[in-house]
């Protein structure tokens, strides 16, 4: 087992660690390497708070937020919104 | 005394574009790049829920009970997916993670730049979101597709795995991918700036 592994790979598994378990050598390498290696321990924390920032994501855009990069509110255009009330107007029986 | 669902009482569907259809319509614009389709998912929603509004308790909040439904849509959206669309995506990834992972190796001889802020608190600030939307655009369709699944949504590898229709080894690719170059984008267009 070799003890040491290139930043490359620690990247990847500190990914991968995510979404399902390492197998018990690749974890003990990966947790030595970020013992020694200030630059990955950082971009471990980093994938943590990604993940904290992602999950909030979904709350947040149902709130008056906009989506886009430009300064607008992102809505429905009103073409879109007169199309789908149209759409529903013809679908509900009991109108 | 029954109420009637579909009517003008509590759940008035004539009422749900303007009081649903916008946030919807973002919450759909999160996974999906094109515009159209963002509408054409809200609009899929509204008419599932009208269809079964019979089943609908209360139990939960109105805008939640939509949420759902649209999840759901987003998810079969997904697995209608070409997988051509999802191959092409990795391979283009090939090329550009090569040049990332040497570009990455030079700057790791740099000084770490901390991230710092409370998560909630940067969620709050509008510029931020602003910047965290717009690295989420940059993302190849595949990659966004993958880490909204796992990391907004929280879906299992293997239930992501078979609405993409790719290998787990696929999948840890991807999003890998995705991560990194999220964290490099926000890295760049917020924590270094601030």
């Amino acid at each position: 087992m070799h003890l040491f592994m290139p930043c490359e790979e620690a990247a990847r598994l500190t990914s991968e660690e995510r979404d399902h378990p390492l197998p018990w050598s690749r974890k003990v390498i990966l947790r030595i390497h970020l013992v020694f290696c200030a630059h990955c321990r950082a971009c471990c924390r980093k994938l943590a708070i990604l993940s904290c920032i992602a999950a909030r994501a979904g709350e947040t855009v149902l709130a008056r937020l906009p989506v886009g990069a430009g300064d607008r509110d992102v809505t429905l255009s009103s073409e879109a919104r007169e199309r789908i009330k149209h759409a529903l107007d013809c679908a509900n029986p009991r109108k | 005394m029954s109420t009637n669902p579909t009517g003008p009482g509590k759940h008035d569907p004539t009422k749900w574009v303007e009081e649903h259809g916008d946030a919807l319509f973002r919450f759909a614009l999160l996974r999906v790049k094109d515009t159209t389709v963002a509408e054409d998912l809200v609009q899929d929603t509204f008419l599932s829920a009208l269809k079964g509004i019979e089943g609908f308790k209360g139990e939960s909040s109105l805008r939640t009970w939509l949420v759902g439904i649209l999840k759901h849509k987003i998810i079969d959206h997904f697995r209608r997916a070409k997988p051509e669309i999802l191959a092409a995506d990795l391979s283009a990834g090939d090329e550009a993670s090569e040049s990332d992972e040497i570009e990455r190796a030079h700057r790791h001889r740099q000084p770490v730049v901390e991230w710092r802020g409370d998560p909630d608190k940067l969620m709050e600030n509008k510029e931020f979101w602003r910047a965290f939307v717009g690295c989420l655009e940059g993302l190849p369709e595949s990659h966004r597709r993958a880490f909204s699944l796992r990391e907004i949504d929280g879906i299992s590898g293997d239930e992501i795995c078979k609405i993409l229709n790719i290998t787990a080894t696929n999948l840890w690719v991807i999003l890998h991918r995705a991560r990194v170059k999220l964290r490099d984008c926000l890295e760049t267009n917020w924590f270094k700036l601030k």
